[in-house]
């Protein structure tokens, strides 16, 4: 066999054993301003995530479950370079996510439970803006952003139309086209479907699943959803208050917690009682 | 220089293209209120200006195109530097207010070119505008190119921009 060859078998074996994922007890506080501390407010230092460690392989499709504030949006955004660690170690496809960041970038895409995007520009118009910070030029994006918009069914004559006159549904499409039109090989999904309504939401669910099977993508889905989760996923995980309690097939979590149903798992998981939860994110010192 | 160097360099380049071409869609976008803005900008260049007529009023000797000249090419260049700092300082708020800083932040783009490209973008919108309120101001108070003089003659024959 040529040299060249055998490197090129070597490197795509070396790609396929790589995992897509792997974290290892990676840790994340924030500073939080400690309530009732009068004049000098004193700080103190609140674990968004206590050593999570996973994997995740190439091509999977991964659903992590947690309540609000568990920790899910802040995994999401350490994977996408966002954030700083405080411990642990992540890795992308082998890159160091916190060193590696340039490699990492090109190599994952997120689309968060807001849209974000600038709302006076169109559609069309975002995702140019998206693409270039790509390096896509305008002559790739012509034709591919028409493409990418009708494949995840945005109607064609309102692609110029200003963000701002569009549905919250139509814009989750827009921001789940722009996170394709890079493409990733790994998608972060943080909550890609609340707050659409059941039409929506099954839309963006089976344009999730034509991704996956089209791009040959990694999917990490984090949501509250317990049966988009289960729809969509391999495996499913539950992180509880930073931790992550498992993460394995739904049959496995169900007999781990001797439940019938998903939600029955995880309410085992994560405590029955229903104490109010400590959102945690309004004080978070988040860049933005 | 390398094939990974050149593909590196033609990368940052779309990008910086990318931040210019985005605010040129803004601009669009904001037509009516870039225009607005721009009248603010000729009012109160005009307010700076009819001080060279102000103060002829006052008695005091001076030469009035000349300074009338002055005034205008240092209300201009003052308004260019305004837009340009405004544009760079406030590159960073402007995503934060629309929602779109995480974005711009894990994309593959460093934060070097992506600063040069909204300054990029702040000196030529800064010229184009500099150069229509240059105009939109001379055209109100009327110049004329005398040739015995170093500076423009300002017509006085708008009885309201000649005092």
């Amino acid at each position: 066999m040529p040299t060249s060859a055998l490197d090129s078998t070597r490197s795509s074996r070396h790609d396929c054993e790589v995992p897509a994922v792997e974290a290892f007890e990676l840790r994340k506080e924030f500073l939080r301003r400690a309530r009732g501390s009068g004049r000098f407010t004193r700080r103190r230092r609140m674990p968004a995530l206590k050593g999570v460690t996973f994997t995740i392989a190439r091509g999977e499709c991964v659903a992590i479950l947690g309540r609000n504030g568990s920790g899910k949006s802040t995994l999401v955004r350490l994977l996408s370079t966002l954030l700083l660690h405080d411990g642990g170690s992540a890795h992308i496809f082998g890159h160091d996510a916190f060193t590696a960041t340039r490699t990492v970038r090109r190599l994952v895409n997120r689309v968060s439970v807001e849209a974000s995007f600038f709302k006076r520009m169109s559609a069309e118009e975002n995702l140019a803006y998206a693409a270039r910070f790509y390096g896509l030029t305008p002559a790739e994006t012509r034709s591919r952003i028409p493409e990418i918009l009708a494949s995840v069914g945005f109607p064609a004559d309102r692609r110029s139309e200003p963000m701002e006159n569009l549905s919250r549904g139509m814009q989750q499409k827009v921001a789940l086209a722009r996170a394709l039109l890079t493409s990733p090989v790994l998608l972060l999904l943080d909550e890609p479907t609340t707050g659409l309504d059941p039409r929506s939401k099954l839309e963006v669910q089976d344009f999730i699943r034509t991704v996956r099977a089209r791009h040959d993508a990694t999917i990490l889905l984090c949501t509250h959803d317990l049966a988009e989760a289960e729809a969509l996923s391999e495996r499913v995980g539950i992180l509880d208050r930073g931790e992550l309690l498992c993460l394995e097939p739904v049959d496995d979590l169900l007999r781990r917690y001797g439940a019938g149903t998903l939600e029955e798992a995880f309410l085992a998981a994560t405590g029955l009682s229903i104490d109010p939860i400590d959102d945690e994110d309004e004080d978070r010192e988040v860049l933005a | 220089m390398t094939r990974t160097t050149t593909a590196a360099l033609r990368h940052e380049l779309i990008g910086l293209g990318g931040v210019v071409e985005r605010n040129w869609y803004l601009v669009k976008r904001y037509a009516w209120w870039e225009l607005t803005f721009f009248f603010w900008t000729v009012a109160n260049t005009m307010t700076i200006v009819f001080i060279a007529k102000g103060v002829q009023a006052t008695g005091v000797k001076v030469d009035v195109n000349e300074l009338t000249t002055v005034l205008l090419i240092g209300a201009v260049i003052w308004a260019y530097l305004g837009i340009i700092f405004e544009i760079l300082t406030e590159t960073v708020a402007w995503e934060r207010w629309e929602g779109t800083i995480e974005y711009t932040f894990m994309a593959p783009l460093s934060r070097p070119v992506h600063l040069f490209g909204m300054g990029f973008f702040a000196i030529a919108y800064g010229v184009v505008r500099a150069g229509l309120l240059f105009a939109a101001v001379a055209l109100l108070f009327g110049p004329t190119i005398s040739p015995h003089s170093s500076c423009w003659r300002w017509r006085p024959s708008r009885s309201w921009a000649s005092g």
